[in-house]
């Protein structure tokens, strides 16, 4: 066996290996994208709930006009984010603005509690009711998928930054990707709805 | 925990034992050939491992066969896929839009953990009929899971433990644990038949003499070769599934970020009384994959056991966990009622004591929290809490001479031996405070030795408040070293040197807790908790025979303590021992050397017990102590050491004198 055919040997399997490394990669990757996907699919579940929220709320209060305008407002702007993010995962700095929306819609939904919280005959709906238990779900099911992207993400950024992997992602551009990190504390927090 | 870390570990490891099971597996076909081709010698008279004379090639065929043959009957069996299993079990499944409230929660539970996990979330059932805390899933080979939960664990568990719960489910999902298992299952099973067509050719011949017919010697061979690899199949499968367990534990940490609500699901479970094993005709395919499987008594049956003990796998998820629950649910007791004050160890609770005169009710409930005003009622002695007479109670009006009463208490009577006691304190602090010991000792003899208590009492009430922790801890250090007297205590120096060093809060953490004094009370509670714990493993608690050395010992200085005759004493100790053991030890005496190192020793025993056990012991004591009518000082002392040593409460009730 020449020389010639070993070299020809050792460069298959150099690539066979680089091609499982970059399939691998593209795994994890199409894995993390679908697990923001998730973020963005129960998030607009949120924001289809929260209209419904505002409509029951204003059959009782709607002398309350400024705090359910704002909520709607702060919902929008949340819901158009997210669409963009959700349309360009890996870019970070989208991801951040959305993380800026979100927390501006908890803090109008935080005043529509308070506004809820004096209105017993509001408190005691049972649509309300209804739409709460739903939220709530709602609210856990968006933090279980933004963990789940987080683990995802730090799968994908741990394959990507390990040796033979990182010569591959390099030159095939697979970027490094963004935490879904809360511009602060409060957007960690639920929104949370409290009836009786 | 660290959850990944867990997972990649427990992940190793249940491989490894894969490979095992596949090695027996390859190991149980080679030893069918070898037997088949040594039963044919008789036969055919070669030895050919090679190539198998006829015979030898029909049985190793016979035996394969039977192994397909039990395989693909499991295979039928567990391949309608999960649905069907669940339905086959008596579980319904719960429809969405259900009109109950706590069957849609289940839905959304399992939705919400469907997202944490990235899983499609598998059809939901519940097994109406099952009362104890139960979780698991069914499936086939294609991923078809049907997740089944207990009507117990919907009743009994909040929505973070069944979050928790359901979250270990999915742990075995998306480890494909199911797959793995059923392999395992259909592995085992073909091994299985060849067991029982032994059976069925020895049960056949029986009628016949039975070692004469070539059949009952297959059929011998066969069960020999069937259960042999049947048990070891079992071993293994077992092995793998208690790691699969830890690891879908780990996913659910993982999952819900909430490794409390698994620990306390888990501990939920422990306490609950129903049996947690599931029945039913197809349980073995699904105990493996049970959130639990109750815990086993036997040591032999932990090899067979699916699941690991709940208290190691409490252990792995936050080994302190059941200190920090308790921690937790003191401070919420607590802000719901704040007038109830802790009392500062487990012993100090409000007892009332009759002490050798009879004269003096104690309370010896000090509310850690005593301010300075209160701290001066305590100390007054017409305060309420103890009777002190004046000159006593003049004479520890302040710290520095708390401190010497404190070092007078242990003054002897022998001369010699006193001043060989100050001379050391001299050295250990300086003259002046040898001469204020020396003054107390003798300006009130007479109490120091039948006020010793409420003298300590008060004593070290004080010092409590003025001195600070680990200058307590040095004082009790440097006052041990000047009562150790040729490298050995007096058993009653030990006595009320334990009582001292209790009172003071500065006891050893592993014998005294000091929960819920100060805000830093995890440190404490931990240790206690180990060693709470540490019955319910079921591996250190030992029979009573094997303590009975321990219980020996510490009758018998019980008995002497009463003071009575020494035949009244022999008698009392052989009839206290007969409780406990029924070989005999002979009686211990008080003076004899390393007596203390003996009774820490034996304390060291005891303390890991079940409570009821340690209790009801001092308990015991209690009675023998009283069975003259009369508590003496030094059963008093020595009452007041078993309790404390024990972590156990100690009422001893007041008499007053007549």
């Amino acid at each position: 066996m020449g020389i010639g055919t070993i070299l020809l040997i050792v460069l298959v399997l150099l690539l066979a290996y680089g091609v499982m490394v970059y399939n691998r990669l593209v795994t994890h990757k199409n894995r993390f994208e679908n697990a923001f996907s998730q973020i963005d699919v129960q998030l607009q579940r949120r924001y289809e709930l929260i209209p419904n929220l505002v409509e029951v709320a204003n059959k009782y209060v709607a002398h309350e006009k400024d705090t359910l305008t704002e909520v709607i407002e702060a919902r929008n702007q949340a819901s158009k984010a997210c669409k963009e993010a959700a349309a360009n995962p890996g870019e970070s700095g989208l991801v951040g603005a959305l993380a800026k929306a979100e927390q501006s819609l908890g803090n109008a939904m935080g005043k529509l509690n308070l506004v809820v919280e004096d209105y017993p005959e509001l408190k005691a709906d049972e649509t309300l009711r209804d739409l709460h238990d739903e939220l709530t779900s709602t609210e856990n099911r968006v933090s279980y998928a933004r963990q789940a992207y987080s683990d995802a993400v730090m799968r994908y950024n741990t394959e990507r930054e390990q040796f033979p992997a990182v010569v591959v992602a390099n030159t095939c551009n697979f970027n490094e990707a963004d935490l879904f990190e809360a511009a602060n504390d409060e957007i960690r927090e639920p929104v949370k709805v409290k009836f009786g | 925990m660290n959850f990944f870390g867990s997972q990649d570990n427990r992940k190793k490891q249940s491989l490894l034992l894969l490979v095992c099971f596949v090695a027996a597996m390859l190991a149980m076909a080679a030893v069918i050939h070898v037997v088949a081709v040594f039963i044919n010698v008789p036969l055919s008279g070669k030895l050919d491992f090679g190539n198998p004379p006829g015979p030898a090639k029909a049985f190793i065929v016979l035996i394969w066969l039977t192994c397909l043959a039990g395989g693909f009957f499991r295979i039928l069996d567990v391949k309608a896929g999960g649905a069907a299993l669940a339905q086959r079990f008596g579980a319904t499944e719960v429809q969405p839009k259900s009109r109950f409230r706590e069957e849609t929660e289940l839905l959304n539970i399992v939705d919400e953990i469907g997202v944490a996990s990235a899983t499609t979330p598998p059809p939901v059932f519940i097994l109406h009929r099952e009362d104890s805390i139960n979780a698991f899933v069914v499936g086939g080979f294609k991923g078809r899971e049907a997740l089944v939960v207990s009507q117990g664990a919907l009743e009994k568990l909040d929505r973070d433990q069944l979050s928790a719960v359901i979250a270990h489910e999915y742990g075995h999902i998306t480890q494909g644990d199911i797959p793995v298992n059923m392999r395992l299952l259909v592995a085992l099973s073909s091994l299985n038949a060849i067991d029982e067509v032994g059976k069925l050719l020895m049960v056949r011949s029986r009628e016949g003499e039975l070692f004469a017919q070539p059949g009952v010697v297959v059929g011998i061979v066969l069960r020999a070769l069937g259960s042999i690899g049947v048990f070891f199949g079992h071993v293994i499968r077992s092995a793998f599934s208690r790691q699969r367990e830890f690891l879908a534990d780990a996913c659910a940490v993982q999952f819900t970020r909430n490794p409390e609500s698994v620990a306390s699901a888990l501990t939920d479970i422990r306490n609950d009384v129903t049996d947690a094993a599931i029945h039913g005709v197809h349980a073995e395919e699904i105990t493996h994959l049970c959130f639990q499987a109750g815990d086993v008594t036997r040591w032999y049956k932990q090899f067979f056991a699916t699941h690991p003990p709940v208290q190691k796998r409490i252990d792995a998820i936050d080994p302190h966990y059941a200190a920090k629950a308790r921690a937790k649910k003191r401070r919420s007791d607590h802000s719901d009622k704040p007038k109830v004050k802790q009392g500062g160890s487990a012993a100090s609770n409000v007892t009332n004591i009759n002490v050798g005169n009879g004269t003096t009710a104690l309370q010896f409930a000090q509310a850690p929290e005593v301010s300075n005003s209160s701290l001066a009622q305590t100390l007054s002695p017409t305060g309420g809490i103890g009777v002190l007479s004046d000159k006593a109670a003049m004479m520890i009006s302040d710290p520095s001479s708390c401190l010497a009463v404190l070092h007078a208490i242990f003054v002897s009577d022998d001369r010699s031996n006193s001043k060989a006691y100050y001379e050391a304190i001299a050295f250990a602090y300086n003259k002046v405070f040898a001469h204020s010991v020396k003054d107390i000792a003798e300006s009130i003899p007479k109490a120091l030795a039948t006020e010793q208590l409420a003298i300590i009492e008060h004593a070290t009430a004080q010092l409590r408040h003025s001195i600070k922790l680990e200058n307590r801890q040095r004082l009790l250090k440097s006052l041990e070293k000047l009562l150790v007297v040729e490298g050995e205590f007096t058993l009653m120096n030990y006595a009320t040197l334990q009582l001292v060093r209790r009172k003071l809060d500065a006891e050893f953490p592993v014998l005294e807790t000091k929960v819920g004094i100060t805000t830093d009370t995890n440190a404490g509670s931990n240790a206690e908790e180990q060693v709470d714990n540490a019955p319910a493993q079921g591996m250190k608690v030992k029979t009573f025979d094997k303590m009975g050395e321990e219980f020996a010992l510490l009758l018998s200085l019980m008995v002497e303590s009463s003071g009575n005759s020494g035949e009244r004493i022999d008698e009392q100790y052989k009839i206290a021992l007969a409780c406990y053991t029924k070989h005999h030890h002979p009686r211990r005496l008080s003076n004899e050397p390393g007596i203390v190192k003996e009774l820490e020793a034996a304390f060291q025993t005891l303390y890991v017990q079940p409570k009821a056990i340690r209790e009801s012991f001092v308990q015991h004591c209690l009675d023998i102590a009283q069975a003259d009518h009369h508590i003496a000082k030094e059963e008093h002392a020595l009452l007041n050491l078993f309790a404390a040593s024990l972590n156990c409460e100690l009422q001893i009730p007041v008499k007053r004198a007549a």
